[in-house]
C-alpha cells in the first residue's frame, strides 16, 4: 500500500449563516437553477416538457427551446408543446432519478434528461436495479459531443515534449510522483506538479477521468472488469494521481476561470499545471471567455498562455450529451410523443450548427467538423484516435465507490457563525430562524465525509471565546469522522445565536492557521460561509485581500484555498467573491436560503 | 440540411422513381426466367390482397419513418421494431402482421416453425429491392486492411484484431483493430453480416452448425466480437457512430451498400476518409414484405416500400448501382444464402461471445 495514501486534507470551515427571506409563490412556475438563476415560464395550456440539462449546455439548450416553443413544430395533435430546460449537473440529476426527485427543491421532474455523457445513463439503471426497480433510461442519439482531453498551458506541454510527443495518463502519473515536480523538466520556476480534477459523482469530466486512468493502469482500452480494480498496482496508480490534486469542485469552471484570472496577471503556470477538462472548455477559454457564458459588456481576451489539449495517448472518452426520453412513470405517452418532436428538432443541421458555435463537435453528421474545432484554438479534430469503452454499470459504480477511499483524505474544521443574525427568521412570518436551518445542512453535509476523513467545530462571534481569541471557541476537536460524528450532530443542535459577525478576523485567523500549520501533499482550505457582511473593528477588507493574495502567488507559495458562500439575499456576494478569488478558490450563491442543502454539497465536492 | 445533401436527396427521388418504373421491367423478367430461391415466396397478384390493421417495419431497413402509411392504407398503424425481435416473436405466434423485412428474417421464422411443428406462417413478396453486403473503412485502415489481406475480408480481419494495427502496418496510435456489425439478437442485416464472416472464415464453402462448434472457429470468432466497440445507451448503427466520433472509435463496419451510400451521403466532407470496400463472399440482402400465408400485401404499400427503399440508397435490382453510390465496389453476383436453421445457431453462438 502507498504510505502516502492516508494524507490529511487541512480544511478550516468558517460558516456564518444568514436566512434572507424569498418569497416563493407565483402562478408561473419558479424553480432554482444551478446556474443562479430563476427560471420563470408559463406553459399554459400546453403540453408541458421538461428538460433537465447539463450546465454547459443550458444557455444552448433555453435557445433551442424558445425557438421551438414559437414554431410549427411544437404542435401534437390539436395541442401545443412547451419545452422548458433546467441546469442539472450530471451527477446530481443521477442521484436524483435514482432515488427521490422532490420538486420543491429540484424543480419539475425531467421527461427529457441530458447529461453529459451516455454513461450516467447506466449508472441510475444500475441503481435502480440494485434497487429493485426498473430502468428508466433507454437509448438516445448524441445531440453533440466533446472528447475528454488534459488541458494544459502551451508552455508547459512543450516543456514534456507536445506536439510531437504522445503524452497521456502516465505521464501524469511520473509527473506527480516526481519530488522535483517541474525542475526536471528545466522549469523549477513553476514548482511542483499541480492537477486538477473534478468530483467524479457530480462531473462528468471528473468521472471520465476517473474511468481513463484506470484504464490506463491496466493498459486495456475496454472491458474493465472488477478483478482489474482489485489489483494492487491500479489502486497505487489512482492513489498516486490523486495525490497530486489541488482540489476538487463540482465543476471545471473553478479551475478554468481561475487559471485565466491568473493569466491576467502571469501567473497562470503557478496555479494548476493541467486540468482535466472537456474539449469545448480549451475552444471557450481561448477564446477569452473561460466559463462560456459572457456578461453584458464583458470583451473577451484571449489568455497570454493559451491551454492546449492533450488528448491522452492510452485513450480517451466522449462526453455524447444524449437526450434521454425518461420511462419513467411520470411521463405520459403524450409527453413522450411531443419530447421525441423536440429531439428531432435540435437535432435538425441548422440547430446543429449552434452546437459547433459553442465549440462542441455536432452530433448530426451533415454537420461537418469546423471551426472553431481547430488547432489554431488549441484542438485537434483529428483526434482523439482511440476512446474508450464506457464499463459496465456495476463496474463504473464500483469505480466510484473506491473513488471516495483513493481521494484525498479531508481534514475540516466546521466553523459556525452563531451571531446574533442568525436568530432571524429564515423565512418571513416562519418561526424557523436562519441558524436552523444552517444547523440542519451542516448536519446533513456530516454524512459527505468518507471515513478517511476528520472534522472538528468552531463557533464563533464576538467575544465568546477566552481572551486570547474573543472570537471564537472550539467546540470539538478535530477527529476521525468515525469518533466525532456523534458528538459533532449534538453540539450543532445545541448552537444558539449570540452578538456579532467578526468576519475578516474570523477569516484571516483561520488562513494564519492552516498556512501555519500547511500540509504540502494535502487540499488546504476554508470555506466561509456567511449571511452577511463584517461587523467587526477590524474592517481592512484590502489588507486581507493582499494577505491571502500573496500567500497564492510563487512557485514556493504555501496555497490555502478559501472558499466562500454568500447565505442569504443580505450576504455581501461582492466581496466575498474577491476573498475566494484572492486564493484562487470559488464563490457560491446561496441567497436562496433553501438551497443551503445544495449549495453545501457542491462545496464539499471541492474536496 | 446542406445544399449538397439537398441536391443529393432530390437526385436520388428523381433516379429513383426512373428505377422503380425499371423494376418492374426487371421484376417480370426475373420472374419468367429463373425460379424463386424461396418456396413462400408469390405473385402479389395470385392471392387475395390482406387487409392489415398493423404494418411491422424493420428498422434496420431505414425506411420506416418514412413510410407515409395513412396516405397509403386508411386505419393502419405502424410499428417499427428490430427484425429479428419481430421474429422471435412470430415463431410462436398464432398469427402475423403485415410484414417488412428482409427475407432472411421469413425464413428464419419459417425453419424455427417447421422444427417446432407450428404451421407454416408467412408468406412473402417478390424482393422488392436488393443492396449487397460491404465493407466500409476509414482510407487509411482501408489502405492498411487491402495490404494485410488482399482482399480485405472478415476472415482476415477476425485474424489480425487479435494485435494492435501497428502489428498489421499500422499506426500505433490507432490502438487495436475495432471492427463492427450490428448486433445480430436484433438486427437481420446484422444476423446476415455475422454469416458472411463465418462464411468467409470457412472459405466460402458450406458450413453447418457443427462446424461453428470447433476450436479453431470457436478462437477466431472470440477474437473478431470481442474487439468490437459496444455503445450502451447510445442509438443509432455503427456506420453512423463512425462517422459521428471518428475512428478513434469504430475502424471498419459490415453493412449494406444502402446504407453506406445513405449515410456517406449525408455526411458529406465527416465521411469523405471512408473508403466502401466489397465483402466476401457476395451476400446480397432482399427486402421483402411478408404477409400471412394465403394472402398479399396491397399494391400501393408494396410501391411506396420499394420507393421508399430506392430512395435511402437500395438497388431496385442486382445489376443497378444504388444512386447515392453509383461506383459501388460491391459484388453481387454469385451471392450465397443461408438456411435459416444456420443463423439461428450462428446468433445462438454469437449471443455466448457476447
Amino acid at each position: 500500500m502507498n504510505t502516502r495514501r492516508v494524507r490529511g486534507l487541512w480544511i478550516g470551515m468558517v460558516a456564518a449563516l444568514l436566512l434572507g427571506a424569498c418569497s416563493i409563490g407565483q402562478d408561473d412556475v419558479v424553480f432554482p437553477d444551478q446556474t443562479g438563476g430563476e427560471v420563470v415560464e408559463d406553459p399554459g395550456d400546453c403540453i408541458v416538457v421538461d428538460l433537465a440539462v447539463s450546465s454547459e449546455k443550458i444557455d444552448l439548450m433555453r435557445d433551442l427551446a424558445q425557438e421551438f416553443n414559437g414554431s410549427d413544430e411544437a404542435t401534437l395533435g390539436d395541442r401545443c408543446i412547451f419545452a422548458r430546460a433546467q441546469s442539472k449537473a450530471s451527477g446530481g440529476a443521477a442521484q436524483l432519478l435514482s432515488s427521490t426527485w422532490d420538486e420543491n427543491a429540484e424543480g419539475p421532474r425531467p421527461v427529457i434528461w441530458s447529461p453529459a455523457s451516455a454513461a450516467w445513463g447506466q449508472i441510475v439503471n444500475q441503481r435502480l436495479a440494485e434497487r429493485g426497480e426498473p430502468a428508466i433510461v433507454g437509448e438516445a442519439r448524441p445531440f453533440m459531443q466533446t472528447p475528454l482531453v488534459i488541458a494544459m498551458p502551451e508552455p508547459m506541454a512543450e516543456a514534456l515534449g507536445w506536439p510531437d510527443a504522445e503524452i497521456g495518463w502516465s505521464d501524469i502519473l511520473e509527473l506527480a510522483r516526481s519530488e522535483e515536480g517541474w525542475a526536471a523538466y528545466g522549469h523549477p520556476e513553476w514548482g511542483p506538479f499541480r492537477l486538477g480534477k473534478t468530483h467524479p459523482n457530480f462531473s462528468t469530466s471528473g468521472m471520465s477521468a476517473l474511468i481513463a486512468q484506470n484504464y490506463a493502469a491496466v493498459g486495456k482500452v475496454r472491458g474493465l472488469t472488477l478483478e482489474d480494480l482489485n489489483r494492487p498496482e491500479v489502486d497505487e496508480f489512482a492513489r498516486e494521481i490523486e495525490s497530486a490534486v489541488v482540489h476538487y469542485g463540482d465543476t471545471t469552471l473553478t479551475f478554468l476561470n481561475n487559471w485565466y484570472r491568473n493569466d491576467r496577471r502571469g501567473t497562470a503556470l503557478t496555479y494548476t499545471s493541467a486540468a482535466a477538462v472537456e474539449e469545448v472548455s480549451i475552444v471557450q477559454y481561448n477564446r477569452g471567455n473561460p466559463d462560456g457564458v459572457l456578461q453584458p459588456g464583458e470583451v473577451p481576451e484571449p489568455p497570454r498562455d493559451p491551454l492546449v489539449a492533450i488528448y491522452p495517448k492510452e485513450g480517451t472518452l466522449f462526453s455524447d450529451n444524449p437526450l434521454f426520453i425518461l420511462e419513467a412513470e411520470w411521463v405520459s405517452d403524450e409527453q413522450r410523443d411531443a419530447a421525441a418532436l423536440f429531439e428531432e428538432f435540435v437535432q435538425r443541421p441548422e440547430n446543429q450548427q449552434r452546437v459547433l458555435e459553442f465549440g462542441f463537435r455536432p452530433g448530426n453528421i451533415e454537420v461537418p467538423i469546423t471551426e472553431p474545432i481547430s488547432l489554431d484554438n488549441g484542438v485537434d479534430p483529428d483526434q482523439p484516435q482511440t476512446t474508450l469503452e464506457v464499463p459496465a454499470p456495476e463496474v463504473l459504480v464500483e469505480l466510484l465507490d473506491r473513488w471516495e477511499i483513493q481521494r484525498k483524505a479531508a481534514r475540516v474544521l466546521l466553523v459556525i457563525d452563531v451571531s446574533g443574525s442568525m436568530g432571524d427568521p429564515a423565512v418571513p412570518g416562519e418561526q424557523t430562524t436562519k441558524l436552523d436551518l444552517a444547523k440542519e445542512a451542516a448536519i446533513a453535509a456530516l454524512d459527505q465525509f468518507a471515513p478517511q476523513d476528520s472534522v472538528g467545530l468552531r463557533i464563533f462571534s464576538t467575544e465568546i471565546g477566552p481572551s486570547d481569541h474573543p472570537e471564537w471557541v472550539d467546540v470539538v476537536p478535530i477527529e476521525p469522522i468515525g469518533q466525532s460524528a456523534e458528538a459533532l450532530r449534538t453540539r450543532i443542535r445545541a448552537l444558539i445565536p449570540q452578538q456579532g459577525t467578526p468576519l475578516y478576523t474570523v477569516a484571516q485567523a483561520s488562513y494564519d492557521q492552516l498556512v501555519a500549520d500547511y500540509d504540502p501533499v494535502a487540499i488546504n482550505a476554508l470555506v466561509v460561509l456567511t449571511d452577511g457582511r463584517n461587523e467587526d473593528v477590524n474592517n481592512d477588507l484590502d489588507g486581507l485581500l493582499t494577505r491571502l493574495q500573496e500567500g497564492s502567488e510563487g512557485r514556493q507559495s504555501q496555497p490555502v484555498r478559501v472558499f466562500t458562500i454568500a447565505y442569504g439575499e443580505d450576504a455581501d456576494f461582492s466581496t466575498l467573491e474577491r476573498i475566494a478569488e484572492a486564493t484562487n478558490a470559488r464563490a457560491y450563491d446561496a441567497s436562496d436560503p433553501t438551497s443551503i442543502n445544495r449549495v453545501f454539497t457542491a462545496v464539499i465536492a471541492n474536496f | 440540411m446542406s445544399i449538397g445533401a439537398v441536391v443529393a436527396r432530390l437526385t436520388a427521388v428523381v433516379v429513383a422513381i426512373l428505377l422503380v418504373v425499371g423494376a418492374y421491367v426487371w421484376r417480370d423478367a426475373r420472374t419468367s426466367a429463373s425460379p424463386s430461391p424461396d418456396p413462400s415466396a408469390t405473385d402479389v397478384t395470385a392471392a387475395p390482397t390482406t387487409n392489415p390493421t398493423e404494418v411491422v417495419c424493420a428498422a434496420e431497413l431505414r425506411i420506416c419513418d418514412h413510410l407515409d402509411l395513412a396516405a397509403i392504407l386508411d386505419g393502419v398503424t405502424l410499428r417499427t421494431e428490430d427484425g429479428v425481435t419481430t421474429a422471435d416473436g412470430l415463431v410462436e405466434a398464432g398469427d402475423a402482421p403485415l410484414w417488412i423485412t428482409v427475407r432472411t428474417l421469413v425464413d428464419v421464422v419459417e425453419d424455427a416453425r417447421d422444427r417446432s411443428g407450428a404451421q407454416p406462417l408467412l408468406q412473402t413478396s417478390d424482393a422488392l429491392a436488393v443492396s449487397p453486403l460491404v465493407l466500409t473503412a476509414w482510407d487509411d485502415r482501408a489502405a492498411v486492411l487491402t495490404g494485410a489481406c488482399d482482399p480485405a475480408s472478415w476472415a482476415c480481419i477476425g485474424t489480425l484484431a487479435e494485435e494492435p494495427w501497428e502489428a498489421a502496418g499500422g499506426d500505433a496510435a490507432w490502438g487495436g483493430l475495432k471492427p463492427a456489425h450490428a448486433p445480430p439478437d436484433r438486427s437481420g442485416i446484422g444476423l446476415l453480416v455475422l454469416a458472411q464472416a463465418a462464411a468467409d472464415r470457412f472459405g466460402g464453402d458450406p458450413f453447418s452448425a457443427r462446424d461453428l462448434d470447433t476450436p479453431e472457429f470457436q478462437r477466431w470468432f472470440g477474437i473478431l466480437e470481442d474487439a468490437m466497440p459496444t455503445f450502451t445507451g447510445t442509438a443509432g448503427s455503427f456506420l453512423t457512430r463512425m462517422v459521428q466520433f471518428g475512428p478513434a472509435t469504430v475502424d471498419i463496419v459490415g453493412t449494406t451498400e444502402a446504407e453506406a451510400a445513405e449515410i456517406l451521403a449525408l455526411a458529406g466532407t465527416r465521411g469523405g476518409a471512408v473508403t466502401v470496400l466489397p465483402s466476401i463472399p457476395p451476400v446480397l440482402v432482399e427486402v421483402v414484405v411478408a404477409t400471412p400465408r394465403g394472402s398479399t400485401a396491397p399494391t400501393a404499400l408494396v410501391d411506396a416500400v420499394r420507393q421508399a427503399l430506392v430512395e435511402v440508397g437500395w438497388r431496385p435490382d442486382p445489376a443497378t448501382p444504388p444512386a447515392l453510390l453509383p461506383d459501388s465496389p460491391a459484388i453481387v453476383n454469385g451471392a450465397i444464402t443461408f438456411d435459416g436453421g444456420l443463423l439461428e445457431a450462428l446468433r445462438l453462438r454469437w449471443e455466448r461471445v457476447r
